[in-house]
């Protein structure tokens, strides 16, 4: 069911590369709201890419497809054109030109007015700390540098919906937390977010939807809360109805006894571990993870990765 | 957005030493050194006139013979590694048609096959004014009161045979330059493959063509300023190669300087060679997927195109099929056209070339283009 404020809906959306025996995107739906990130994860060879490309018009869906709700007023092409920026993994941008050279290469095709180029790039440069190197090669940038000038272009077409793969990566962690910052920034900002990573802590701590994707197929869509928490236990055998009733949010994790608690902040966690006290004899094993998503990540996707 | 490609561009190329060695230190190396290999050709050329005469020492027609050759441009020197030999009475061999094969001719081994050919012609030439003489000595056409050299004298004049042809108008590709400067001149400009395929290749594996998908631009819009961006850099890799080429090589080579005439037929030769290179060199970008291949197809072909248009071996000392594959070659169009502004000259052939340069221009543009925009359909993210 579609949000007030929804901003693409991906309806039951499949895609086969021409020489494919398979589908590499299986009948996937979902919703991108306004000011959300939302996380597409899966492991190598999922579809995650595909199902990129699908969303923002690389790609053309063999079935199914891809509204921008938000502008009703424009086609696919153009709605992409205008209100999506992309943040390729690699630095896509001219190591030889100056980082102020570059922004003015980019808004120079994304935008008409040209009186506007000189607030967009001092607003950009701004914004993603780099005024300082301003005038600096952007070849001769740090690592940090060049991941907030990939962001810096990306923002400079002034979009409403940014593609970000793994804006993080290779980067020391006082950088990261700048990029995350600004991404956090970005969504109070009212920009919807589409985010691939393997750090999957950065995606607890950034993303408000996590699609997994497995061979195509959408295999779970969780909405996080700010803080999620988990408990996982095992009990030597399978509990009764009335002993799980202790716990809230408890659920079997697999048909044999292991169990799992999610708590949304540190009162819930600590009901658990009281209703956890009870059970001290029938205890085998207990784990607490403050990264409910890579503990879901390794339950999906363990079997696909070994 | 041109401006800022075009600027972009300039950059690119002006910050890769590599590109602007290519561009600009090749091209110049190339002139320099066939300019003053055709200059130096004709002197070389009357170095080698030299020659050995064995047997019939001090013999009448011996004596004869080597101030006939030293009258061809010989000089006569028993260090040299071409040998004659006469063999005793070879006079009369010669009035009686008789003595096949009685002179040999050894001439250094070392020599090039053109250099032979000139040497055999020019000893044969001598041979058959030595026959003359001892014709004209027979039928009492020379007076024996005459000395030697007044004697010889008379023998060329009798042979001569140039106030037969009519006088030809001063040949303007006698200057060494006009050969060398403009066919190299080209052979630079199609080098811009280069440096074009670099900023294809790195855009497409960084993302930017990927980002540049999401842009408001048409990929073929996109396509286009930057063939137009390459074009202007090519005007200016074609100013600093037409000075240098047309004034100072000539300058310090104490040749006369190549001017161009006609600024309006210099504008429409400049932008035919130019569209003519940048859209060759945009369909090699479009088509090779590493520097390495561009490397290998992009110089490799240029190379090709320069051998058989006539850049490296003069088209007259080609076998018949290459010299016409030569007039098929974009890169011949190009530097004749060059030339017909050097000398002046713009005549329909000025105009032929320019047609054919066109359509090989919009032929490869439009499959450029074409490849282009393929690639670019099956580009996905990462």
């Amino acid at each position: 069911m579609q949000q007030k404020n929804t901003v693409v809906a991906v309806e039951n959306i499949s895609f086969q590369y021409p020489k494919a025996q398979t589908l590499s995107v299986d009948d996937i739906s979902f919703s991108l709201h306004k000011g959300s990130c939302t996380a597409i994860l899966g492991p190598n060879g999922a579809g995650k890419s595909t199902l990129i490309s699908l969303l923002c018009g690389l790609l053309n869906a063999t079935f199914g497809s891809v509204k921008y709700l938000s502008y009703p007023t424009l086609s696919l092409s153009q709605a992409i054109k205008q209100k999506v920026a992309l943040v390729p993994q690699d630095f896509a941008f001219y190591d030889e030109l100056s980082v102020l050279d570059n922004l003015a290469f980019f808004v120079s095709i994304s935008e008409k007015n040209t009186a506007k180029h000189t607030s967009i790039i001092t607003n950009v440069l701004a914004q993603c700390e780099l005024e300082n190197v301003a005038k600096q090669r952007s070849g001769t940038l740090s690592g940090g540098y060049k991941r907030r000038l990939n962001i810096a272009i990306a923002l400079s077409k002034q979009p409403d919906i940014i593609f970000l793969d793994e804006p993080t990566v290779g980067i020391d962690p006082l950088s990261r937390d700048s990029i995350i910052r600004l991404l956090i920034k970005l969504k109070e900002q009212g920009k919807t977010l589409v985010y691939t990573s393997h750090l999957l802590h950065e995606v607890a701590q950034l993303c408000d939807n996590v699609v997994f994707i497995r061979q195509g197929k959408l295999v779970a869509h969780e909405a996080l809360s700010q803080q999620q928490l988990s408990l996982t236990f095992t009990t030597y055998r399978v509990l009764s109805k009335q002993q799980l009733r202790a716990f809230n949010n408890v659920e079997c994790v697999d048909t044999s006894a292991q169990y799992r608690v999610v708590a949304n902040n540190a009162k819930q966690l600590s009901e658990a571990f009281l209703a956890l006290g009870q059970l001290t004899d029938e205890l085998k094993t207990v784990s607490f993870s403050d990264n409910y998503i890579e503990q879901l990540y390794r339950e999906l996707f363990t079997e696909v990765v070994c | 957005m041109l401006i800022h490609t075009l600027k972009k561009e300039a950059r690119l190329i002006s910050h890769d030493l590599h590109s602007l060695a290519v561009l600009i230190l090749m091209p110049v190396i190339f002139m320099i050194i066939m300019t003053l290999a055709n200059s130096q050709s004709q002197q070389n050329m009357n170095a080698l006139l030299t020659i050995k005469l064995i047997g019939a020492q001090n013999s009448h027609h011996s004596e004869v013979f080597a101030g006939l050759l030293t009258r061809q441009g010989f000089s006569i020197s028993p260090q040299s590694k071409n040998e004659l030999t006469l063999v005793k009475g070879v006079d009369a061999l010669f009035l009686m048609r008789q003595g096949d094969s009685q002179i040999k001719l050894n001439l250094d081994a070392n020599l090039a096959p053109q250099s032979r050919l000139l040497l055999n012609e020019k000893i044969k030439a001598s041979l058959a004014q030595l026959k003359l003489y001892l014709y004209m000595l027979d039928t009492g056409d020379l007076d024996p009161e005459q000395s030697l050299e007044q004697q010889l004298d008379q023998v060329v004049s009798s042979a001569d045979v140039g106030y037969l042809i009519a006088p030809q108008v001063e040949q303007p590709l006698e200057n060494p330059a006009l050969n060398s400067i403009p066919a190299w001149l080209v052979f630079g400009v199609y080098f811009i493959v280069l440096p074009m395929s670099l900023t294809f290749i790195n855009e497409r594996v960084n993302g930017t063509l990927i980002r540049l998908k999401t842009y408001p631009i048409t990929m073929t819009r996109y396509f286009f300023n930057k063939g137009c961006a390459f074009m202007v850099v090519s005007f200016i890799q074609m100013a600093v190669l037409g000075l240098i080429g047309c004034i100072c090589i000539p300058y310090f080579l104490g040749q006369p300087m190549l001017l161009l005439h006609d600024i309006s037929f210099v504008l429409i030769a400049i932008v035919s060679v130019a569209a003519g290179a940048i859209a060759f060199a945009l369909l090699i970008a479009s088509i090779v997927t590493s520097f390495e291949q561009a490397m290998v197809v992009g110089g490799g072909v240029n190379i090709i195109i320069a051998a058989l248009s006539g850049f490296m071996v003069p088209l007259e000392l080609m076998p018949d099929n290459l010299a016409l594959i030569a007039h098929g070659s974009p890169m011949y169009w190009s530097a004749q056209l060059l030339r017909y502004l050097m000398s002046d000259t713009h005549d329909s052939n000025f105009w032929y070339n320019i047609v054919l340069l066109w359509g090989f221009t919009v032929v490869c543009f439009l499959s450029a283009l074409w490849i282009f925009n393929n690639k670019m359909r099956n580009l996905t993210w990462n």
